[in-house]
């Protein structure tokens, strides 16, 4: 809904603020809107179209990133507090090494359907795998609490972070092996 | 069975993964909103504040002089015809002089960007003529207000099955009486509706993410006044469809198209989230009035309901959602005598569409409730009493359809039965439950249904398919079908279908995403019809091409035809496996020998016969049954209730991936426990209030039960391998099933949905108060 108060007269939206931060390990530097939030910044701006937009309130996870090392919503992240984080997308995990373990697991346990929530809840079994080698039923579940999906029921979802959080333990004990 | 299907196919009955997981996994999959065009200007709706009245004056002056708004287009600027209606012409593109429900598009907004697009639509002055609303079916149903100047009944449905009714009730040994209700649905698709328009050749193109692209083709033509052969519609990869994005995007594309085609440049309209839930259809809330008479022995002799559904402002879909309410109110059961009357009204609330069942979860659940109310109050066992008046090959439906082939239901009932271990878990329960010093209740519920297959007797003349099969000459194929992937895996299942007919491997396989351009009308994405229309459809094209293949394996071999076999990319002598020819070597050699390799195909449901008048006749050529028992567990002092456990039976025919036949049922266990005790849309005097996803609660990782899916595979005729569809009864026979195991639990049968915590805290108290027993502490 639009703000009844704004003078549209006065309207200058294209107000652009520039915001220097990391993403992905790339220093960025970008001119944008003052009204724009780093959901925005990465879509329309970066082209970094992998993080979604589900409800752009906070509430449904799809545009989950990670930002100085922590689980949040992009859309809640305002431009003007941007400068200087270091943030983490989709693009960015899925090409890392030890992030194969999930997306495999993903694709081999069909933990997709429609996949609009997928990238936002691969970010979260990222973070999660992360913090904790090898996370309870309740760590897993609380950990994706806050990513919506409408399609698959969850069930398959948990059995890939599981599965991903085995195969992650694997690797890590042959590396320690060898 | 399974072993024996194993060994007949390669690829059908295996657990194939998806072929489109990775670029979904990994973010790169492309949705409508992920594409950009040069020049692309963002739309916005502008949307009636109030349920009912005249339109008086639209002001746009103050939105135009916002720099950076393109136009602002009203229904005087549509070029073809303002009408959307897609069964029915009653409802406009754009309201010109009545708006009747809250989030009505009267304006279309173009701008340079999203912010500025949404400022302007704030900034159209409307000035109105309040009419008083018709805010409730019973209000409707009196037509003291008309919706329509034609009164307010969109549709009814009579079923007249038997001899007289009350004769039929005064003969039954027991008779039971009981009126629910039940709230609406919201698909909340995580991806919300969303499409780009782009003028090109003179036309219109659409990027969009939708069901039924056909449908979209017709509306946007309607809309702007141009042939169909001047509209293309291409869909994007789908975030999800549930049924709300069967007719609707029709209405969003050809507002996208009408300023793309004025204004000469792509536009994306995209809704938000809140704008989704106000505008978008609803599953239909119903307020169903159930009669049942049972014979001493358990038998279902008379049943008499009456329904009626609130369509919303406009018809919609609610003509067919309602046919199938009609032919399922009486669920899975012979029943000798019926009397039926399927009522949909107008009011001034949102229209009402399709959602995933289409008009049947609502009337499920009202049956099984009377079920579960029947079995104990005449002590049957819920098992046995469904058993007993379970249809079975011979039997006859509410319809008066014979029963001919594919009717697992009895083994269905039984399987759940079983693994659910529902004997042993209601000893326990009981046991529990007779312990004061526990702080829950535990109960057991059980739900039977059935589900026509296809569009059926009303949609029959919509019900075909196309395919377009395409194998390049270094064996690489391309498949185009017209129905969508929309996350409920057809892609993977119909490359398994294709597969298993040409003796390819899967992951040769590569999709077109439908294309008006590229592939006939295939009918919509819906009625769980994919696998079986696109299904035959492709088998068509494929066994023209398998011909060609075996012809010219065979010359190669040289041997003869019947000798040659095809499996996972090799064309063998079937009596000397080591003389093969592999696949990408034959498409080459065809290539070079001037054999086509590319082929449409086509099918059409099969026909069938329905009398309207009676509601009797085969509706549907062919159903799939489901029993689903749930174990929930309610909290004594908040009412909080925890769905424990899904135990799930389909009759699905024969499954073509198991792996993905699981996930549908567990996707439909989520939506139906949400639909059961969680979903509660808040609607006050025509508006609705629940415009978030912190307020329309849908289930979260806390919130889903453990699920245990079993297939009961009686293999259909006229299906592709044998196959029926999923994708809706995966949902239907859950929310009955909670419901009544939330009654059990509680020793009170709810007849509102969804039952809240709040509902189940009163009921519990109201009957500690009536047994005399203290607060819970």
């Amino acid at each position: 809904m639009p703000n009844k108060n704004f003078n549209s007269e006065n309207l200058e939206l294209k107000d652009t603020l520039e915001i220097n931060f990391t993403l992905n390990s790339v220093k960025r530097s970008v001119k944008v809107p003052c009204t724009y939030t780093l959901l925005d910044i990465l879509r329309y701006e970066l082209k970094f179209t992998g993080t979604k937009e589900g409800c752009g309130m906070g509430e449904c996870g799809a545009c989950t990133v990670i930002m100085d090392g922590g689980v949040t919503p992009a859309c809640l992240v305002l431009a003007t507090t941007l400068e200087g984080r270091d943030i983490w997308t989709i693009e960015g995990i899925s090409a890392k090494d030890d992030a194969k373990p999930i997306i495999d697991a993903f694709v081999a346990r069909t933990a997709t359907q429609c996949g609009f929530c997928t990238p936002g809840m691969v970010v979260a079994s990222y973070h999660l795998l992360s913090k904790y080698v090898s996370p309870t039923d309740d760590q897993i579940l609380e950990a994706l609490s806050g990513n919506l999906c409408r399609c698959t029921g969850y069930v398959k979802i948990i059995e890939a972070v599981k599965a991903a959080a085995r195969d992650l333990n694997t690797v890590k004990k042959e590396g320690r092996d060898a | 069975m399974l072993t024996k299907k194993q060994n007949l196919y390669s690829v059908v009955g295996k657990k194939v993964t998806r072929v489109d997981a990775h670029e979904k996994i990994d973010g790169s999959a492309k949705y409508v909103d992920d594409l950009a065009f040069d020049e692309m200007l963002f739309a916005k709706m502008v949307c009636s504040t109030i349920p009912s009245g005249r339109i008086k004056k639209i002001d746009k002056s103050r939105a135009l002089k916002l720099k950076g708004v393109a136009a602002v287009l009203t229904a005087e600027d549509i070029t073809g015809l303002n009408k959307i209606g897609c069964v029915v012409d009653d409802q406009p593109l754009l309201a010109a002089d009545i708006v009747r429900f809250t989030g009505e598009p009267l304006a279309i907004v173009a701008a340079e960007t999203r912010a500025i697009a949404e400022e302007a639509a704030g900034l159209v002055d409307i000035e109105y003529e309040p009419l008083e609303p018709v805010l409730n079916v019973d209000e409707s149903f009196s037509e003291k207000i008309k919706v329509h100047p034609k009164g307010n009944t969109v549709c009814h449905y009579k079923i007249r099955k038997g001899g007289d009714i009350d004769d039929a009730f005064s003969k039954s040994h027991a008779v039971f009486e009981k009126t629910f209700t039940i709230n609406y649905q919201e698909h909340l698709y995580l991806e919300t509706q969303g499409c780009i328009a782009l003028p090109e050749n003179g036309g219109i193109t659409v990027y969009a993410s939708i069901q039924c692209p056909f449908y979209v083709q017709g509306a946007v033509a309607t809309a702007l006044g141009l042939p169909f052969s001047k509209v293309r519609i291409i869909q994007c990869v789908v975030g999800g469809g549930f049924g709300g994005k069967e007719d609707v995007p029709s209405e969003y594309a050809a507002k996208a198209a009408l300023l793309a085609y004025i204004l000469k440049k792509p536009v994306k309209l995209i809704l938000d989230r809140a704008q989704d839930l106000m505008v978008s259809s609803k599953r239909h809330p119903m307020k169903m009035e159930y009669k049942v008479g049972v014979t001493r022995k358990g038998k279902i002799n008379a049943l008499k309901v009456r329904a009626l559904a609130d369509s919303g402002a406009y018809t919609t879909l609610s003509t067919v959602v309602l046919f199938r309410t009609s032919v399922h109110f009486g669920g899975p059961y012979v029943i000798p005598n019926v009397q039926g009357d399927i009522i949909g009204l107008y009011t001034n609330r949102v229209p009402c569409g399709a959602y995933r069942g289409f008009g049947t979860p609502q009337v499920i659940y009202a049956m099984e409730s009377m079920i579960n109310i029947i079995c104990n109050e005449m002590g049957f066992d819920p098992f046995e009493f469904r058993r007993n008046n379970a249809l079975k090959k011979g039997a006859l439906s509410i319809t008066s359809h014979k029963i001919k082939e594919s009717c697992g239901l009895i083994e269905t009932i039984d399987k759940a039965r079983k693994e659910s271990d529902y004997d042993k878990r209601k000893k326990e329960f009981d046991k529990w439950n007779a312990d004061p010093s526990k702080r829950t209740l535990k109960g057991l519920g059980v739900s039977s249904i059935f589900y026509g297959m296809n569009l059926g007797a009303k949609g029959w003349s919509f019900d075909k398919a196309g395919s377009h099969i395409q194998i390049s000459r270094d064996g690489s194929i391309t498949l185009c079908v017209g129905n969508v992937e929309m996350g409920q895996g057809a892609k993977t299942v119909l490359a398994q279908i294709a597969a298993e007919a040409l003796g390819c491997e899967v992951s040769t396989i590569n999709f077109t995403n439908a294309d008006t351009n590229v592939i006939p009308d295939s009918g919509p994405t819906v009625a769980s019809r994919t696998t079986v229309m696109s299904g035959n459809a492709l088998l068509d094209a494929a066994n023209k091409l398998r011909k060609k293949l075996i012809d010219a394996a065979a010359e190669v071999l040289k041997i003869r035809a019947n000798q040659v076999m095809a499996k996972h990319g090799r064309f063998y002598n079937i009596k000397d496996s080591h003389q093969f020819i592999t696949f990408s070597d034959l498409a080459q050699k065809c290539y070079f020998d001037n054999i086509g390799l590319s082929e449409m195909g086509f099918y059409v449901s099969p026909k069938i016969e329905y009398d309207m008048q009676y509601g009797q006749g085969e509706p549907y050529y062919v159903y799939s049954y489901a029993t689903a028992v749930s174990e929930v567990e309610v909290d004594k002092k908040t009412g909080d209730i925890r769905v424990n456990k899904m135990t799930c039976a389909h009759d699905v025919g024969c499954v073509i991936n198991p792996m993905l036949a699981s996930a549908q049922v567990e996707g439909g266990c989520a939506q139906g426990v949400g639909y059961a005790i969680m979903e509660n849309m808040v609607s006050e005097k025509g508006h609705i209030k629940t415009l978030g996803l912190s307020t329309y609660v849908i289930p979260t990782t806390r919130d889903f039960p453990e699920v245990k899916s079993i297939f009961v595979e009686d293999k259909s005729k006229d299906g592709p391998y044998g196959a029926k569809g999923l994708g809706e009864p995966s949902l239907m026979p859950v929310v009955a099933s909670v419901v009544n195991a939330v009654s059990n639990a509680a020793g009170y049968q709810f007849d509102h949905v969804p039952v809240l915590p709040e509902r189940v805290w009163e009921a519990l108290n109201e009957k500690r108060s009536r047994d005399g027993e203290s607060e819970v502490k």
